[in-house]
This record gives structure tokens, C-alpha cells and sequence, in this order.
């Protein structure tokens, strides 16, 4: 399936498969020796923060974290992550939801249920809470509550830049 | 059956209809109003009762409870409209009032209020109510918007999968009103029934449910009182509130025994708890039920809401669009509601004017001028703001951009501890602590609205500004002066928020409400739900708050006024008297003495009177903050209205007349030698951080809803002025002398 590189886990195996961003990141990237339909390793990739270190062909690249957002890849393995490390315009599926005290009965009671399908539609202007769609509203959470909530990717928002980027 | 995810699950609903025997009722129905929050039920009431209605609150919270009348084919249909919930568990103090109405008080009707727009989440509380067995209608809501949607609701299907009558409307547009009320009467008369459908839940869940409500029926009181069924559920889900309700009874042995049982076999069999399973569940069961009933026309072109949302909140243009609305709110509050302020002082002074040629002066003068009428000014005077603030909260509200605004600038407020929503009630504090305090009804949970009412104090508002002016323009040049009221402001600000963070560490251990809340799409309110809500405000704060502010401004012009010293009295008269007797003095000359010794006769009954013996009283506490007793009574008068202190100190230095003329009064001030810059900061940040007016006090305990915080308030307000203002004074000792 394809899915961003940052979302997929240590020790994995990936074919890049596309930048969602401008020719200036494809050429960033092709300066670094990754190219379209290589295989690269991950050999480390700490959640939500730092830079992601890959390895191809025995060789060991560094991608910044920025850039490595809008690298997608092809992986094998199903991700799961939780829901505040969720790109916008990301579509997700609720795993499980671990959340305690009042937070959980509020979540479940909306419907956050495992199977439940989520989007992520922007966060606030100064990065957080977050804005999800669910099936017919729209719900905001805080990131530290949408930690507890393991999802995982089921399509990607492959748009290269918008027209209106600014405005989402 | 039905197989999902290769599951074995049942979602079909028995039907067992069970004719009632028509039986002549008394023509009297109570309705209970239930539904999420943003379905529109409050319009709907509206629509149903019209203004025939009133508010109180629930018993022993902070929730208010409206309930109105209407008279439907000769019954008299008492509504009560439920607070907007999500589901009926005891989370919020929301749900257990909504609850307890349906279950213990058991009104004849309970119309179900859904947003046809989004069925799957309103229907979770369809559910429950089914579970209780409440004589139920729904009442699809909204459908206007379904209709430009171009969904298809098949309503018939959905009434036999619910076994309930189901009903479109639109309290918008006031399409099926009267078809629901026909409707509560049928049910009422037995002419149509609920067929009390039940939702059955996986053979593995309804195997436990099954069980524990074999024994629930054991229990005779119990199973009088409550569906056992329902209380089975609920126990398997944790409920706190049922669980007290049986663990003392001698059935609880073998029910526990059950749910252990239960929890060790969903573990085994589901990986999961039976609390999750009935709610996945449940939910399954209610896509199951819209996937038959609901056609969604596909999505293509993005909705209004978000090409709406993607102006309003986005990254770049979210925070000075939120930055301008809260802008204009308060420019309109405080600006536009000038002008009928000055009317309202305008008309009071002249009627003032009027009574004083009328009456010959005296006592009952006196009361009725400067105790009753000014108390009625001081009453009326806040209304312009109070009805400016809610029209435009319940625009913002109504329209669905308060939540976005909450969104916004959640992020900041919660570092303090605070919810987005405190925002818009803390900067309004700047105009007027009386309209901010009543602004944090919009907060839910009880730890964040205390903690908003508690910092709103320090949020300086536009009453002690005169006092800054004539203090900080006395003892500082012209450009220090607007650095030292900016310092001012700043230092409100600051307290307020770290008293926030305190509060919310130390009184409220962190609780904090979760940012989990719906962004409603947008909405245009209708101008009668605007005028409504103005009113009702309006209304509500002259009858509960205004008679007791009325009432201490009578009681604080008593304290100001008695006793009076007999013999100061005497004195002056005589030598009033002496002045007019001289024959050497020209007429000016006379009646320039005669104001100068009046004035130091009412500057000396002030030191006499209550007042001025609490102003006295207190000096040797505000000494260490540097003033003397007449900064002292100046303060204490501040706390009947901030207004008053200047005028005050205009009396004590007796200026008579010319209390007004800030300019003698400056002067008085710069050629007394006991004050100095030290003083002037220390006094600035007093009047800054202490206990608001009365009037706000007042409106904060109503609030509040216990003489606990507001207790608390007065202290806090009390002893954080004192002591910032302490150490205010000893820093700008070293550094300004």
C-alpha cells in the first residue's frame, strides 16, 4: 500500500514510489541518491520528531523530517500509529482507541469505535487541536488526546501542492 | 441474522407490540425534550411553546432547566426541554440530569430530537432511550437540510427497524409541528403505541444480558421502578450510578459473579471488555440501520461549511480573523453600548433633578435620590451591555463559529490551564466583570468555568480606568504615564493566567475538560432565537442579580451616610450661618466660603459614617502598601462601584463641587507629602487586582452557585492584591524615590 515514509516503522523495507510536493523536493531527494522505485531500508525512525535514516544499497542517507512527509512509499507491512501524527487530508481506520476517563466515554458515545474511518482535515492555526471528519460531523480533539488513539493509514492525500494550500 | 466481519451477530429488534387499553387520562402531558447538542432541539422548543416559558435550574447543579406549555386538541402539553447530550451514561452533569428526568420522573412522552443530517451519531441516544422503555417519538429535525442535500430518508423503514413514530421537521422552517404534537397526544391516548422494540446486541453479549436480568426480576422494588433489562446493560458498560443502586442489595452476589464471568470470557472470546463490545456493538447495529433506511447522494463539490471553514480557520488567516471578531464583540459591547448607557445616566440624573425640586430635603430625599433611584441606575446601566454581548455571543454561538473560535485558540488558553472557550469571556472582562461572569455559562465543565470566574477579576475593566488616569497622569510625566498603564494591564493579564494555572493544579488537580467537541456545520440563527436569548439574559440578570444589587446599593448608601456626627452637623450650620451673617463679605465671596465648608463637612460626616469608620479600621492593614486611611476608604468604597473612587477622594480632600475637577484633585494629591511614586504604583495595582464591584460580585455568585467560591473569591482577589501590591510598593521604593 501505498503511505508516507514517516509513518512506516524501524527495520522496514520500502520502493519509493512518489514526492507530494513540488519538482524543488523531487530534486532535493534525487541529490541525496533516492530516486523513484528504489528500495531503501528504515533504519531509524523515531516518532513524530527528528529526521528519518535510511539505508540503500549499504549506503546510509539522512531525510529531514519535512521532507520525509511528503515522500511516499510503497510498504508491505500495515501501519499503525496514533492519530496526532496524522498528516492533513490523510484518510485513517480507528485500530483501537485507549483513551481513560472521561475522554473515552466522550470519544465512544460520538461513535469513535474500532473500523471507524477518519480524516484528518487541519489543525489550528498554531498546531493544535486537530480537526477530524468523521462519518458526517466533524470533531476537534487536542494532539495529546488523539495520542491515544492508534489508527491506521488507508489513503494517502497524493495532491503535489494545491492550488489553494494556504487555505487548508 | 446477519453476519458482519464473518461475526455472529444478531441486530434484528423484536418486535412485541402490546396493546394499551384506552382509558380516559387526565388532559395534562408531560414531554421530555432529548437530543444531541447542535440538533436543533432548542428551536424546536421554541417553536413548540413559543415564549410561554421558563427557566430555572436542575436541582443541585449548575444546568438550566426550561420548560414551557402549550395547548394541543384541548390537553395541556408541559414540555421540558433536556440538556443536549450524546448518550445517557453519567459522565457530565448534562447526562445524569437527562437521565433521572427520563427514568425516575417518567414523563408521558419523550420526544427524541435528531439531526436528520447525521443520523448515525444521533441515533446512539435513540438507542438508549429504546433501552429504557420511555414512551418515545422522534423526531427527525433538520429535514430541510436533508432535502437540499438530497438524501433520501425511507422514514417507513426506519419506523419498523425502531418501532417508534417517526416524525420530519424543521424548526427552521416550522414544517412538522403540529403533526408531532398530534402525535404526543395519540401516544398519550393510546390511539398509537411504541412498540417498545429492543435492540439485541451478539449472542455472546445478550447471553450476560439475558442472565443478569433473570435476576434483576427477582428483585421485586427494582424491577417496579426500572427496566431490568436496562439495568442489566447498563451494569455490563460500568455504570457508576447503577452499580451504586444494586451492589447493596442481597442480588449483587450472583450478578457479580456474572460479570466476572462476562469480563473473563468477552476477554477470551473478543479480546476486549463488555463495556466495548456492547458499545461496538451498538453502533455496528446503527450503521446497520442507516445503510437500509438512508440514500446518500455522493459528495462531489466541497460544502459551504468547508470552503467556510478553510477562510476562517486556516493556518494563515485563523488568528486574525479570531483576533478581529473578538475585536469587534467587544467594540460593540462597550462602544455601541455608550450610548445607552449615557441615557440611562442621563434620564436618572434628571430624574434625580426633578425629585430633588420637588421634595423638600431631608432623609427621605436623601434615600429616595441617592439610595433608591441611583441604585435603579445602577441597576439598569449594565442592561445595554449584558443584551449587546449575548445577541453577539448567541450570533457566534448560533452560527457554529464559538466552537471554531474555541479551536482556534485552545492552544494557548489550555497552557494555562483553560479551555478555549474561557477566551471570549476573559476579554470581555476588560469592558465589565457583570457581562464576563455571565459569559462562562458557555463553558461545560464546572472546573473550567470556576477557574474563568475566578481570574476574570484580573482582567482590568473600563470602570477603574478613570482611577489609573488621575493616578498614573498625577505622579508620572506624560510618557511614563501610558508606559505605567500599560504595565497595568499587562500586570492583569499575567495574574490572571498564572492564577489559572494555579487553580487549576491546586484546586482542581488537573481535571481538565477534553477538547472532544463537534464543530457544527454552519448555520444561519433565526433573528427570533437571537432576540430570545437577548432577552432571556437581559431578563434573567435584572431579576436574579438586579433586585440584590438594588438592595446593597441602598445598604452601602446607609453605610455612607450614618451615623452622622450631630455635633460636626451643629458646628457647620452655625458657622454656615455665621458666613451669611457677615456683612462684610461680597455675595461671591459668601458662597465661595459656604462650598468650602460644606465640603469639609461632608468630607468629615464621610470620616464619620460607617464607611468611614471601616476605612479607618482598615489602615494599619493597607499601611505597609503605603496608604493612608483616605486612600484606604477610597478603596473600600470601590468595592459598591469602582466609579465611586474617584469621586471619593474628591469628597476627602474636600474639593465639594469641584469633586469632579480632577485637576484640584491632582494637586491636592502632589502637595500631600505622604505620597509619593512608590505609593501611587502600589495603590494602581490594588485597584487593579482586588475584589470587583458588588454588582459583579453579586452576578459572580450566581455564577458560581456556592457561597464557597464566592467566599473564595473575595479572599483570593482580597489577599493577591495586597500582597503583589506589597511587593509592588517595596520595588518601586528602591527604584523610584
Amino acid at each position: 500500500m501505498v503511505t508516507r515514509l514517516i509513518y512506516c516503522s524501524n527495520n522496514e523495507k520500502v520502493v519509493i514510489e512518489d514526492v507530494a510536493a513540488g519538482n524543488g523536493a523531487i530534486e532535493n531527494l534525487k541529490e541525496l541518491g533516492i530516486y523513484p522505485k528504489d528500495e531503501v531500508f528504515i533504519t531509524k525512525n523515531i516518532e513524530s520528531k527528528g529526521p528519518i535514516h535510511i539505508k540503500k544499497n549499504e549506503k546510509n542517507v539522512v531525510i529531514g523530517r519535512k521532507l520525509a512527509e511528503k515522500v511516499l512509499v510503497n510498504s508491505f507491512l500495515e501501519q499503525v500509529l496514533p492519530l496526532s501524527q496524522i498528516k492533513i487530508g490523510d484518510k485513517v481506520e480507528v485500530v483501537k482507541m485507549n483513551s481513560d476517563g472521561e475522554i473515552r466515554y466522550r470519544l465512544l458515545d460520538m461513535g469513535l469505535i474500532k473500523g471507524v474511518m477518519l480524516k484528518m482535515i487541519r489543525t489550528a492555526p498554531l498546531g493544535d487541536p486537530i480537526e477530524v471528519e468523521m462519518s458526517g460531523f466533524n470533531l476537534t480533539l487536542r494532539l495529546n488526546e488523539a495520542k491515544s488513539i492508534l489508527v491506521k493509514p488507508v489513503e494517502i492525500e497524493k495532491n503535489k501542492r494545491k492550488k489553494f494550500s494556504i487555505f487548508s | 441474522m446477519k453476519k458482519i466481519n464473518g461475526k455472529n451477530l444478531a441486530y434484528f429488534l423484536d418486535n412485541e407490540t402490546v396493546p394499551k387499553p384506552k382509558i380516559e387520562k387526565p388532559k395534562q402531558i408531560l414531554v421530555a425534550l432529548a437530543g444531541n447538542p447542535n440538533c436543533g432541539k432548542t428551536s424546536l422548543f421554541n417553536k413548540l411553546v413559543g415564549a410561554n416559558q421558563r427557566v430555572g435550574n436542575w436541582a443541585g447543579v449548575t444546568v438550566e432547566r426550561f420548560e414551557g406549555s402549550t395547548f394541543h386538541r384541548d390537553y395541556l402539553i408541559k414540555i421540558i426541554d433536556l440538556p443536549g447530550t450524546y448518550s445517557l451514561t453519567t459522565y457530565s452533569p448534562e447526562e445524569i440530569v437527562a437521565r433521572n428526568f427520563i427514568v425516575e420522573e417518567k414523563p408521558d412522552v419523550v420526544i427524541n430530537v435528531v439531526d436528520s443530517t447525521n443520523l448515525e451519531r444521533n441515533f446512539f441516544l435513540t438507542t438508549q432511550l429504546i433501552d429504557i422503555q420511555a414512551n418515545l417519538i422522534v423526531a427527525l429535525n433538520m429535514m430541510d437540510e436533508v432535502e437540499d442535500k438530497k438524501t433520501q430518508i425511507d422514514i417507513g423503514h426506519l419506523e419498523n427497524l425502531l418501532g417508534i413514530h417517526t416524525i420530519p421537521t424543521s424548526a427552521v422552517k416550522g414544517t412538522g409541528i403540529e403533526e408531532l404534537l398530534d402525535h404526543v397526544v395519540d401516544l398519550y391516548t393510546n390511539k398509537i403505541v411504541t412498540k417498545h422494540n429492543k435492540l439485541v446486541f451478539s449472542d455472546l453479549s445478550e447471553h450476560f444480558i439475558e442472565r443478569i436480568s433473570e435476576i434483576l426480576k427477582t428483585d421485586e422494588e427494582l424491577s417496579a421502578k426500572y427496566v431490568p433489562r436496562w439495568l442489566a446493560i447498563k451494569l455490563l458498560v460500568n455504570d457508576k450510578d447503577i452499580y451504586g443502586l444494586i451492589h447493596g442489595r442481597p442480588i449483587w452476589i450472583k450478578i457479580h459473579q456474572i460479570l466476572e464471568e462476562a469480563i473473563r470470557r468477552v476477554k477470551i472470546e473478543q479480546n476486549t471488555d463488555p463495556e466495548m463490545l456492547l458499545k461496538e456493538e451498538r453502533h455496528s447495529f446503527i450503521r446497520g440501520a442507516i445503510r437500509e433506511t438512508v440514500k446518500f447522494k455522493p459528495k462531489i463539490k466541497r460544502t459551504t461549511t468547508e470552503i467556510i471553514d478553510s477562510l476562517l480557520i486556516n493556518r494563515i488567516t485563523g488568528l486574525p480573523i479570531f483576533a478581529l471578531f473578538m475585536w469587534l464583540i467587544f467594540q460593540v459591547t462597550f462602544r455601541l453600548g455608550e450610548m445607552p448607557m449615557n441615557l440611562i445616566e442621563n434620564l436618572f440624573t434628571a430624574l434625580s433633578n426633578f425629585i430633588v425640586q420637588i421634595i423638600p430635603e431631608g432623609i427621605g430625599r436623601s434615600i429616595l435620590v441617592d439610595g433608591v433611584i441611583a441604585g435603579v441606575g445602577g441597576v439598569l446601566v449594565f442592561l445595554p451591555n449584558i443584551m449587546i454581548l449575548f445577541l453577539s455571543l448567541s450570533f457566534l454561538e448560533g452560527t457554529g463559529y464559538m466552537a471554531r473560535a474555541a479551536f482556534v485558540i485552545d492552544k494557548v488558553m489550555h497552557k494555562f490551564g483553560l479551555h478555549g472557550k474561557s477566551f471570549i469571556p476573559m476579554i470581555t472582562g476588560f469592558g465589565c466583570s457583570v457581562p464576563a461572569f455571565m459569559a462562562t455559562r458557555t463553558l461545560k465543565s464546572e472546573s473550567d468555568r470556576i477557574t474563568t470566574l475566578l481570574v476574570i477579576p484580573f482582567m482590568s475593566c473600563g470602570a477603574k480606568f478613570p482611577v489609573y488616569v488621575l493616578v498614573a497622569g498625577t505622579f508620572f510625566d506624560q510618557n511614563s504615564a501610558g508606559n505605567v498603564l500599560f504595565g497595568i494591564y499587562l500586570l492583569g493579564v499575567v495574574i490572571a493566567l498564572i492564577s489559572a494555572r494555579l487553580m487549576k493544579s491546586i484546586l482542581f488537580k488537573d481535571i481538565s475538560e477534553p477538547f472532544v467537541m463537534e464543530l457544527p456545520p454552519y448555520r444561519m440563527p433565526t433573528f427570533k432565537t437571537l432576540m430570545f436569548q437577548m432577552w432571556f439574559r437581559a431578563s434573567q440578570y435584572l431579576r436574579k442579580a438586579g433586585t440584590i444589587i438594588l438592595f446593597v446599593s441602598v445598604l452601602i448608601w446607609v453605610a455612607s451616610n450614618f451615623p452622622k456626627s450631630e455635633s460636626v452637623e451643629k458646628l457647620y450650620i452655625t458657622k454656615i450661618e455665621n458666613v451669611k451673617q457677615n456683612v462684610n463679605l461680597s455675595d461671591e465671596q459668601k458662597l465661595q466660603k459656604i462650598t468650602k465648608l460644606e465640603s469639609k463637612k461632608n468630607s468629615l460626616q464621610l470620616e464619620n459614617s460607617a464607611v468611614g469608620i471601616a476605612g479607618k479600621f482598615i489602615e494599619p492593614i493597607v499601611r505597609p502598601l503605603g496608604f493612608d486611611w483616605k486612600l484606604g476608604l477610597s478603596i473600600v468604597t470601590g468595592i459598591a462601584a469602582k466609579e465611586i473612587i474617584v469621586s471619593t477622594m474628591g469628597t476627602l480632600y474636600s474639593l465639594g463641587s469641584d469633586s469632579g475637577n480632577t485637576d484640584a484633585l491632582r494637586e491636592k494629591l502632589l502637595a500631600s507629602d505622604k505620597y509619593n511614586k512608590a505609593v501611587a504604583i502600589s495603590f494602581l495595582v490594588f485597584i487593579l487586582l482586588y475584589i470587583p464591584c458588588f454588582a459583579a460580585s453579586i452576578v459572580f455568585h450566581r455564577e458560581a452557585g456556592s457561597w464557597k467560591w464566592t467566599a473564595f473569591y473575595a479572599v483570593y482577589t482580597m489577599s493577591v492584591a495586597w500582597l503583589i501590591s506589597f511587593v509592588a510598593y517595596n520595588i518601586a521604593g528602591l527604584f523610584l524615590l
